[in-house]
């Protein structure tokens, strides 16, 4: 039985080099799941105002950041352009501010980042470095070694040939009706 | 165990060295840097070539940050960056940032090709989005032919002080 020693011995090293990884790869997994119910990597604050503005052909930076001293929001000036619309459009730090000039309307659009999650979803991604792509192939590989080790490694009735055959079983079946019924 | 640990902390380390030494060997001699105006203006020589292009961001795809557009001197003259396997992604935070975009500067010729932001995969989440695609859109619309540029390095440029004192607009 070296065999399932040596399935043990690595299940065991390898399933705690993993936890890092896979920790990842659930949370943001979750987080990336409901990208079409919330933003995944910010938490959007938005917000609209009036402000008395007079309408003209352009704006200079100390105008517009004058009305942006006024907001709620402490935000801090980059840029700005007269958009087709005739709208201001003003670029903030994580966010961006479109003023009506006839009616003095306007709106904010805050963005904070997920602390962590944010990371996260990118590594999850993978759209950071190249070699970042090869080192996450790596821990699925390890990943996939883990999961099929762990199949082999318990003997009687709750092993494979018992009751763990009927539970994974049960494991594959779950994806496999949806696969099958909706793809 | 140690043995074990030594090996992936080696693995880690040749690996993100590797990767650093691409990023020094990359450092390239100056290139014209064209303005979006000055790349649609030139863009029938300029098809399928490595350009380096500067512009505003004025719009980054939420969901992924996959792609970007970068506006020339006004709406009318925006760009799509795809952001690609060398960029990664763009984020949120480079709205209203100017880029200077290394790419190769190519035509539309597929469906694949042309992200429509409109019947894309993108969530339209609020107004401001909404009108960002709304430009993007009748600014594609209005030329013969769209263009897109596949990104390479995307270098973000220091505010330009000069442009901070004068009107705009």
């Amino acid at each position: 039985m070296k065999i399932r020693k040596f399935l043990r011995n690595w299940h065991r090293d390898l399933g705690y080099f993993s936890v890092g990884i896979l920790v990842i790869y659930c949370i943001s997994g979750i987080y990336l799941n409901h990208r079409h119910d919330f933003n995944p990597d910010y938490k959007i604050f938005y917000s609209e105002f009036k402000v008395d503005i007079e309408a003209k052909n352009s704006y200079t930076r100390e105008e517009i950041s004058n009305i942006l001293s006024d907001l709620e929001r402490e935000v801090i000036y980059k840029k700005h352009y007269i958009a087709n619309n005739g709208n201001i459009k003003v670029f903030i730090e994580s966010g961006e501010v479109e003023i009506n000039p006839t009616t003095g309307e306007g709106a904010m659009r805050y963005l904070q980042r997920r602390a962590l999650v944010y990371e996260m979803n990118h590594l999850h991604k993978a759209t950071i470095i190249k070699t970042w792509k090869w080192i996450s192939d790596v821990l699925a590989v390890i990943i996939l070694f883990v999961t099929i080790s762990g199949l082999f490694i318990l003997k009687g009735k709750y092993g494979l040939k018992g009751r763990g055959w009927w539970v994974t079983l049960l494991g594959i079946l779950v994806p496999l009706f949806f696969m099958i019924l909706y793809i | 165990m140690k043995k074990f640990a030594f090996l992936i902390i080696a693995i880690v380390v040749l690996a993100s060295c590797s990767s650093q030494k691409k990023e020094q060997v990359a450092e390239e001699p100056e290139a014209v840097v064209y303005t979006v105006d000055n790349l649609y203006e030139n863009a029938e020589s300029l098809v399928n070539k490595e350009v380096v292009v500067k512009g505003t961001v004025m719009h980054v795809c939420k969901e992924s940050g996959a792609r970007c557009f970068i506006m020339g001197s006004n709406e009318d003259m925006i760009i799509r960056v795809e952001a690609g396997e060398d960029i990664g992604a763009f984020t949120q935070e480079q709205m209203g940032s100017d880029l200077e975009i290394t790419g190769v500067f190519t035509e539309v010729t597929t469906e694949a090709e042309a992200h429509n932001p409109d019947h894309g995969e993108e969530q339209v989440e609020d107004a401001e989005t909404e009108a960002a695609h709304e430009t993007i859109v009748e600014a594609q619309e209005a030329t013969e032919i769209v263009y897109f540029i596949k990104g390479l390095k995307a270098k973000e440029l220091a505010p330009d002080p000069q442009e901070e004192t004068s009107d705009e607009g």
